[in-house]
């Protein structure tokens, strides 16, 4: 094995290690990922759950999450938890700002899951690519509504670029969204009390569904033959494990 | 004794190639776990040119997996948030065993039998098949970061002489992506 001295590895291990970081970078710029993969191959996006669904996923839809936290707000402002998911993983806030007061507070957060069709139709151009999600936070003693300002981020099913928000019946799309495709989530600035729903533009092509009613061929087959020589391999060496090298 | 299979022996390349269409093919399901652990069973019994016969001290492998670990602590703390739910105890479970199994088939067999024509291809090659295997569930989006971890992981296994490093932090970043 050639010499690989210290001062080299370290030189190059830090370099891969700068490379990482400016990939990770580039890529939550490009909105290519958000959060921190998984490296294992075992974990897809579980599919969309919806209030109302699509034909397509009539079938195998699952009923989305609503869910009630309750959130602790310090005297300068900083919530404990800092953030929070429904246990579906399909909306997720985070506290960018909540006021501060001279005494700690407590709030209670409701995450509703809705039909967007409810309240409107989307805007011309626009079609609903999810539920809307009704925001509630309402101050624990007094019941007022909060006021302050969450990072709002919604899975959708398909593909929207947008984040549509419900001001006096009608859908307003949110300045600034940023969409990850790869996670297939969608997030903007948003008040804390508010109805918001995931949405693209053109015409909404239907969801890709491959629980049952299609058999994966392809995968199959070429899976299988990776799994016929694999196991060749595995039995020939665990044969040859005792034979002496020549 | 264990057998070194000779320079040309085909067992190696015929494990890298079936391993590689296998995890290739793995769709979200319990079976893939199993495949995957196949994968890294076959991994570690198929003799490789270049065998761990001289393991770095302990000092260089710690080095190696603290260094190879960090930036994934930096980027998931900094760069990148984490919205999705706390995978499940049998999720994490099957995370670890994956991690552990691919690195034993990327970084002991594939980088074993491709070291023979050089370190760099070695790294790269294993790092680019590592990638490769991942776009099928995650998307092409996701083959630069996954091509970047993979090169981490092939420097760890040149730097501590082992594949134990690599596992240990592939296990470390998928930790710090369902927990």
């Amino acid at each position: 094995m050639a010499t690989f001295s210290h001062r080299r590895a370290i030189s190059s291990g830090l370099a891969l290690a700068m490379a990482y970081l400016l990939v990770s970078w580039f890529s939550v710029q490009a909105g290519w990922v958000s959060r921190s993969p998984l490296y294992d191959g075992l974990a897809g996006i579980p599919a969309y759950r919806w209030v109302n669904p699509p034909e397509e996923r009539l079938e195998d839809n699952e009923v989305p999450e609503a869910e009630e936290f309750r959130v602790e707000v310090s005297t300068s402002g900083q919530a404990n938890p800092g953030s929070v998911t429904t246990s579906d993983g399909q909306n997720t806030l985070t506290f960018n700002y909540l006021p501060p007061a001279p005494e700690p507070y407590a709030f209670t957060l409701r995450m509703t899951p809705t039909d967007p069709e409810d309240f409107a139709p989307p805007p011309e151009g626009f079609y609903f690519d999810g539920n809307a999600y009704r925001l509630e936070a309402l101050h624990e003693t007094t019941g007022e509504p909060i006021e302050g300002n969450f990072t709002t981020i919604m899975r959708f099913s398909i593909h929207a670029p947008y984040i549509l928000a419900l001001q006096d019946g009608i859908w307003v799309p949110l300045p600034d969204p940023l969409m990850t495709d790869a996670d297939l989530q969608v997030s903007a600035d948003t008040p804390a009390n508010g109805v918001y729903v995931p949405a693209g533009t053109g015409i909404r092509p239907p969801e890709v569904v491959n629980r049952g009613e299609r058999f994966p061929w392809l995968s199959t087959i070429v899976g299988s033959i990776g799994l016929i020589l694999l196991l060749s391999a595995g039995v020939v060496a665990f044969l040859r494990r005792d034979t002496p090298v020549s | 004794m264990r057998a070194q299979l000779r320079a040309g022996s085909w067992e190696a390349p015929l494990a890298v190639v079936g391993g590689t269409l296998a995890l290739v093919a793995r769709a979200p399901s319990t079976f893939a776990v199993a495949v995957t652990a196949t994968v890294g069973a076959v991994g570690g019994l198929v003799a490789v040119r270049s065998p761990e016969r001289n393991p770095s001290p302990a000092f260089r492998w710690a080095v190696a997996v603290v260094l190879g670990s960090v930036p994934f602590l930096i980027a998931s703390e900094l760069i990148m948030s984490n919205p999705l739910p706390r995978a499940a105890t049998a999720a994490i479970a099957a995370s670890v065993v994956a991690a552990v199994a691919e690195e034993i088939f990327f970084r002991r067999l594939v980088y074993g039998w491709l070291e023979r024509w050089g370190t760099v291809l070695a790294i790269f090659g294993s790092a680019a098949l590592f990638a490769a295997i991942h776009v099928p569930i995650y998307g092409l989006k996701v083959l630069p970061l996954d091509f970047a971890a993979g090169l981490i992981f092939g420097w760890q296994r040149r730097a501590s002489g082992s594949w134990t490093a690599p596992a240990v932090t592939h296990v470390f970043a998928n930790l710090l992506a369902s927990m």
